[in-house]
């Protein structure tokens, strides 16, 4: 008899079918036969880490922690705009004018999502038959008009409004590098799970672009960060089908 | 007719000037302020240099900047060794000799051979080996360079006024070219290579040499340029001579205080402050210096720029720019975008 396998983590989870409710009970949701997804309500709280390693006890766990640090950091342009040369992709230009920084001191501005995952993982192991950890979704390219619809929404507005800010003022960080600094955070994901000797799963290669964007199809319609279901049927079929770790 | 010192003034006088009536502000000598409000200055030198920075800003004065660290980083570990203290970021410049390469470098007439050395599949730069976030790739590293030397000849050509604090007579160098190491390989980092690497301890007239090519250097990048020296009181960590470490601190700052002797009196137009004599001549308390008796104490390094700021034309108010960048709007935004959709913080775990 197989274990049962339990997704778990913050935000990006959602993607799976697990539902962002504030108010949820802490429980398990069958998603599939014998796959299941942690709710617990939000936001999460110091316990979180407690309620999923009760719930990840005897099963596979899948985990996506903390999301995406990057996004948290570096959504949006600053000034000067930065740039970084990619040791992971070394093919991405360098925008025009951008001041240079070492990549080594961008990955360390994420340093907190590899800190906080090698905390969690470390918690689970002692409790989950196996674990496999995978990223959160890469960047997609948004364009302008997704940025401006996504912005003139009430929650943001209300929030920006509070602290004087016009988001008109802001573009985006340039996709390339945010696709740089999402394959620092993929390549901690990588280290931490050879660190704690579990398994490390990759976006599927058939929802990025070329690139390695991820192609609007699978994006969320109403946010800036997150994947949609389409992501996450698409990333629990590859884990069930063995070209994950799962099966 | 009488003898000259009946002419000489207070100062001239130990009794008067050192004994009686010490005022460290008066052993400046020259016409005019040292600054003038306006004056946009750049730093070099040794640890002593960075010291002055924070007077100067506090004190309405523009110090040059031109490769501050990125504001999108501002909250990350700074550097170990003061690269982020001077105008660009060049760290400590402990001889008058890597003063002029560098220059020279910004200025794309001199490469050193040996300009890289590789670590744990990091490229280190032997001109700046404390620096926390290398390069990982030669790419990456021939483009900070160039970046960094770019930023180098910027803060020399924007400064009207430079100052530059000597602090060091004993150096290693590269074997291939002379290129001056600002420390020992593998004491920062590298691998020292007795075949490579030769020590070097400067004489009096290959500095006033050097000091003349800075001179010139930087007039060609800015005619107007005035340069200010001054000799670092922090005695030497440790010494690759024979010599007691004590003899050979004091060898090295009589070395540098008779080049800048020598170097001013052929040319009036650029001040020698003493900081070194303020903080180190019999006069000084023992509280100037720390109590390892190497580092200058607070109270030394007020009484020193007390003197400097004396001699100069003081602004009304501070510039700005003064503090440490911090983090950015966009950053600021960023955040609140991924709070409001994640309605989670980082430090949930």
């Amino acid at each position: 008899m197989s274990v049962p396998i339990v997704i778990a983590g913050h935000s990006h989870v959602r993607c799976f079918g697990i539902p962002h409710s504030p108010d949820a009970d802490s429980r398990l949701l069958e998603l599939r036969s014998g796959v299941f997804g942690f709710q617990a309500p939000w936001p999460r709280g110091r316990e979180f880490i407690s309620r999923v390693s009760e719930a990840a006890k005897g099963a596979h766990l899948v985990l996506c922690w903390t999301g995406g640090q990057l996004t948290r950091q570096h959504l949006f342009a600053p000034t000067p705009l930065f740039d970084l040369h990619s040791s992971i992709y070394p093919d991405l230009p360098i925008v025009s004018g951008a001041t240079l920084v070492p990549e080594a001191m961008a990955e360390a501005s994420l340093a907190a999502y590899e800190r906080l995952l090698g905390i969690a993982l470390q918690r689970f192991s002692k409790t989950a038959a196996a674990i496999t950890v995978i990223p959160p979704p890469p960047p997609r390219t948004h364009d302008t008009s997704t940025m401006e619809r996504l912005l003139a929404d009430e929650s943001f507005t209300r929030r920006l409004d509070k602290i004087n800010v016009d988001p008109a003022a802001f573009q985006f960080t340039p996709a390339t590098i945010r696709l740089k600094l999402w394959g620092l955070q993929d390549r901690m994901t990588k280290r931490q799970a050879e660190a704690h000797k579990v398994n490390y799963t990759a976006p599927p290669a058939e929802a990025l672009d070329s690139t390695g964007f991820l192609q609007e199809k699978y994006a969320e319609k109403t946010d800036f960060t997150h994947a949609n279901s389409e992501y996450g049927k698409l990333f629990l079929d590859t884990l069930l089908s063995g070209e994950g770790r799962i099966s | 007719m009488t003898h000259p010192y009946k002419a000489q003034p207070e100062q001239a006088f130990w009794s008067r000037a050192v004994s009686k009536s010490w005022t460290p502000a008066q052993t400046i000598t020259g016409a005019g302020p040292i600054l003038r409000p306006g004056d946009r200055i750049a730093s070099a030198g040794s640890c002593f240099a960075a010291n002055l920075v924070p007077y100067l800003k506090r004190n309405g004065f523009t110090y040059v900047e031109t490769e501050a660290r990125h504001p999108s980083f501002a909250d990350l570990e700074i550097d170990r060794f003061s690269y982020d203290k001077f105008s660009a970021a060049y760290g400590n410049l402990y001889t008058a000799r890597q003063f002029h390469q560098l220059l020279e470098r910004a200025l794309g007439r001199f490469k050193p051979k040996e300009d890289r050395w590789y670590a744990d599949g990091e490229v280190i730069d032997p001109f700046r080996p404390g620096m926390n976030y290398r390069a990982r790739s030669d790419r990456e590293f021939d483009a900070l360079t160039a970046q960094h030397l770019a930023c180098v000849r910027d803060a020399f050509t924007q400064a009207n006024v430079v100052i530059f604090t000597l602090g060091l007579t004993e150096a290693w160098l590269s074997a291939d070219d002379r290129a001056v190491f600002p420390a020992c390989p593998e004491t920062v980092a590298g691998v020292f290579d007795p075949a490579r690497h030769v020590f070097h301890n400067f004489t009096v007239s290959e500095i006033v040499q050097d000091l003349h090519k800075i001179h010139a250097t930087l007039k060609e990048l800015r005619p107007d340029v005035r340069l200010i020296l001054t000799v670092s009181p922090v005695p030497l960590v440790a010494t690759a001579t024979s010599q007691h470490v004590l003899v050979s601190s004091i060898y090295s700052k009589s070395v540098l205080r008779a080049a800048c002797g020598e170097f001013c009196g052929a040319n009036p137009d650029v001040i020698y402050f003493p900081s070194y004599e303020i903080i180190t001549g019999p006069q000084a308390p023992y509280d100037f210096f720390e109590d390892d008796r190497r580092n200058a104490s607070q109270k030394g390094v007020d009484e020193v720029m007390g003197a400097f700021l004396a001699n100069c034309e003081l602004a009304t108010k501070a510039a700005p720019g003064a503090a440490r960048p911090r983090p950015s709007r966009a950053k600021m935004l960023s955040r609140i975008i991924t709070d409001v959709e994640c309605e989670e913080a980082a430090a949930d775990a």
